[in-house]
């Protein structure tokens, strides 16, 4: 495990001039209106919006899981490290989306078919391939199962998610986008579906992997108290980040 | 790796996709029943038919051709011949002891000669068997010795049955009695009990204790109709060979006594002038043709079947055989105008065609109608990829590629196939060795037997899986899995991730 804090001067990631608009049959509807963003290396921002201001929409494009739209021949650009995420192949962004960057969702989209165990591992089984992950796999269970218990989760390796609560689901889904050692965390409101006490516990998590890691976050919420445990708070409204 | 697992998971924990895998299963087992049972036909179709037939014959249909014996033990000293035997075939009447008159194939043997050929003394029912032989015989049968027949004994009926068996053994020996051995289907009052084994509804109308009377009609060498000739025979014996076509139709009598009826004995030949009249004008018949001088001369046959040596092909074989005859042939030019040489393939290759062809087209059908395997593989698969399209969204969030994401679902199809296909194989499997028995109890239940002798000529089905074509309509179950896979494992690829994961 990578352990100590990097210089949080480096830039990680950059949003710059982000555009989007959704069509809904002949109506459009516009979400982002060039959106600019920088987030340093270790750095935990929260963007707080309105629900429906198109946070989440920001979230995928930054993951690359959606891109930005092309406003006057141009498209805004996301940098990861200064390379263009966007424009590079879709495996690249297969890779960037398996390695540099862990997604938390607020519903936690865990497979229910998997275990808790292999809902962890997922990452890394889809890093690895068959014939690597068949090769690694104990160092992968053990990884998991470290991770697992870390979240105070080590008691569950074999059950299936719909056999836990909603906090432990969570915590389950922050054990797995860590698992292939991230650089940048991107939690889409991770506590917008728990109560305040389950939902501050996760927040302590997520506090404790940014602290022990360094690991930088983009956690989006509409909640003021839940945006004020990052380091710095920007909001997005009327599509711009002001 | 998460490919391996989540096909485990969706194929075990669910129950359609095993109704996928069923119909992948029910599919290739179709094929397989069919084609086994379909090419089992023809297999004993051609095994039974080289049985009867011998693998190579020299034959000229009812007019025949004399100087058979010369032609005979020249054949038999070719190196390539086992045995040969000579036969005469016709049609002719049989008086039934019931007074019925139906229309047979009778055919002239020496048993001798004619069972070293074929495995007609193999055939023969009646005969003194063995305890061991008795158990697997239906205790209403005359032969179990506990079953009366009129007032005679067991010992009695021994020895009839040893009479009725050594009488048909020595058919067409030379001081043997006259008698005539029937296709045990020819007699409408046998009844068939099990595979292979009848009783007889009235003691009376048991055949080996009965005449019959046949009638046929001697054709001169020339064409013309001579009278008719009938012959009161004793039956000897019955004989079951599983072919319906020959049960139910084939007459053996004594080769020299169906020689004598149709005229065909010594002192036949033409010697080449015709009958004049006082004038010195030929003498000319109903079709107006001048009307040869016969004189004594050797006698005829219609045919000669010739069993190979091991080893032999049946070509190489019908060619010697032919070089043989050419000799005779040139030897009497005036008395043998023609003969026909063929294998035995040649002789049913009509038969043999349409059943191939039937084969086919049968197992072309069915290979069609298992392509609703593939529309079922994908109509279901479509729905998992529906109900699954959230956690496609999230593999691809986890960065799982678009073609990972396909391949997940074609392995699926691929798992499911093998499986259906192995489970489809052993189902087929199971189903043809009992094929019989099953036949049997849903013809008892229905009341219709689908398998009827009368049109499938044999009474058993054939019962074996050939594992070449098993192995190959498998590989072909697994591929139609495989295909009804493919549009929706790219449907699964196309499908928009972040779409996906807004699903709640
Ligand atoms: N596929 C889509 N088609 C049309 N409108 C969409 C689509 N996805 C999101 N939207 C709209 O875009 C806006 C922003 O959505 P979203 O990014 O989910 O906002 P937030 O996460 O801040 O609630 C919302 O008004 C939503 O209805
Ligand atoms: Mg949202």
């Amino acid at each position: 495990m990578p352990s100590g804090k990097p210089a949080q001067s480096e830039l990680l990631i950059s949003a710059r001039n982000v555009h989007k608009t959704y069509r809904l049959g002949r109506i459009l509807v516009p979400v982002l209106h060039g959106v600019d963003l920088d987030v340093k290396a270790g750095e935990w921002v929260a963007v707080l919006g309105a629900s429906g201001s198109g946070k989440s929409t920001l979230l995928h494009i930054l993951g690359s899981l959606d891109r930005p739209d092309e406003q006057d021949g141009k498209r805004g650009t996301v940098s990861f490290h200064g390379q263009d995420v966007h424009q590079q192949s879709a495996w690249v962004q297969n890779e960037y989306r398996n390695g540099k960057v862990g997604f938390v969702f607020q519903f936690y989209h865990l497979l229910p078919e998997m275990t808790v165990a292999e809902n962890t591992a997922l990452a890394a089984m889809i890093r690895l391939g068959r014939f690597g992950y068949q090769k690694h796999h104990h160092e992968i269970r053990e990884a998991a199962n470290t991770l697992l218990d870390a979240f105070g989760l080590g008691d569950r390796l074999d059950h299936r998610p719909a056999e836990l609560s909603g906090g432990e689901r969570q915590r389950v889904a922050i054990a797995r986008a860590l698992m292939n050692e991230p650089e940048i965390l991107l939690a889409d409101e991770p506590t917008g579906n728990l109560d305040s006490v389950t939902g501050g516990q996760i927040l302590d998590v997520v506090a404790r992997t940014h602290s022990e890691r360094g690991l930088a976050i983009v956690m989006v919420t509409h909640d003021q108290t839940v945006a004020d445990r990052a380091d710095r708070i920007v909001s997005l409204e009327s599509g711009r980040i002001v | 790796m998460y490919h391996a697992l989540l096909t485990r998971r969706y194929l075990f924990r669910r129950v359609i996709p095993l109704l996928a895998m069923l119909s992948v299963a029910l599919c290739v087992a179709m094929v397989i029943i069919v084609l086994s049972v379909m090419g089992g036909f023809l297999d004993m179709v051609r095994v039974s038919a080289r049985q009867l037939i011998g693998d190579v014959a020299v034959s000229r249909p009812i007019i025949g051709f004399p100087y058979y014996e010369e032609m005979l033990s020249e054949i038999t000293a070719l190196p390539g011949v086992e045995c040969a035997a000579p036969m005469i075939e016709t049609y002719g009447l049989v008086k039934m002891p019931d007074g019925d008159v139906v229309s047979k194939a009778i055919f002239g043997i020496d048993t001798t000669s004619f069972s070293a050929v074929t495995t007609f003394s193999d055939a023969l029912i009646w005969k003194p068997l063995s305890d061991d032989e008795l158990k697997d015989v239906d205790d209403n049968d005359y032969r179990q010795p506990n079953v009366a027949f009129l007032d005679w004994d067991a010992d009695y009926k021994r020895q009839m049955l040893a009479r009725f068996h050594d009488d048909a053994l020595n058919l067409g020996q030379p001081d043997a009695k006259e008698g005539a051995v029937l296709g045990v289907e020819i007699n409408p009052y046998n009844q068939r009990l099990q595979l292979g084994q009848y009783s007889v509804m009235h003691q009376r109308y048991w055949m080996p204790v009965n005449d019959i009377t046949i009638t046929v009609i001697p054709i001169t060498e020339r064409g013309a109709v001579a009278t008719a000739e009938s012959r009161k025979l004793p039956v000897f014996n019955e004989f079951f060979v599983g072919r319906f076509d020959v049960d139910s139709n084939y007459v053996f009598v004594p080769f020299k006594v169906l020689q004598s009826m149709l005229k065909m004995g010594p002192a036949q030949v033409e010697t080449g002038e015709f009958e004049r009249d006082a004038n010195g004008d030929y003498v000319r018949d109903e079709f107006g043709d001048p009307i040869p001088i016969l004189a004594a001369g050797p006698g005829r046959c219609t045919k000669i079947i010739i069993k190979a040596a091991q080893g032999q092909s049946d070509d190489e074989l019908k060619e010697e055989v032919e070089q043989v005859c050419l000799e005779v042939m040139a030897r009497h030019p005036k008395e043998i105008r023609n003969v026909f040489v063929m294998t035995w393939e040649k002789q049913i290759e009509r038969y043999l065609g349409a059943i191939k062809k039937e084969t086919a087209l049968v197992t072309t059908l069915f290979s069609i109608i298992s392509t609703v395997s593939i529309f079922m593989v994908l109509a279901i698969f479509w729905t998992i990829v529906q109900q699954k399209t959230r956690d496609i969204g999230i593999l691809r969030a986890v960065g799982a590629s678009k073609f990972g994401v396909a391949w997940l679902f074609v392995r699926f199809g691929l798992a499911l196939g093998i499986l259906g296909a192995i489970l489809g194989c052993a189902l087929a499997y199971v189903i043809v060795w009992n094929i019989n028995p099953i036949h049997t109890v849903v013809g008892e239940i229905t009341g219709t037997y689908i398998w009827d002798p009368e049109v499938y000529y044999f009474s058993e089905l054939p019962n074996e899986v050939n594992p070449t074509h098993a192995a190959l309509i498998m590989c072909g179950g697994v591929v139609f899995a495989v295909l009804g896979s493919l549009i929706p494992g790219m449907r699964a690829a196309m499908i928009d991730p972040v779409t996906a994961i807004r699903y709640e």
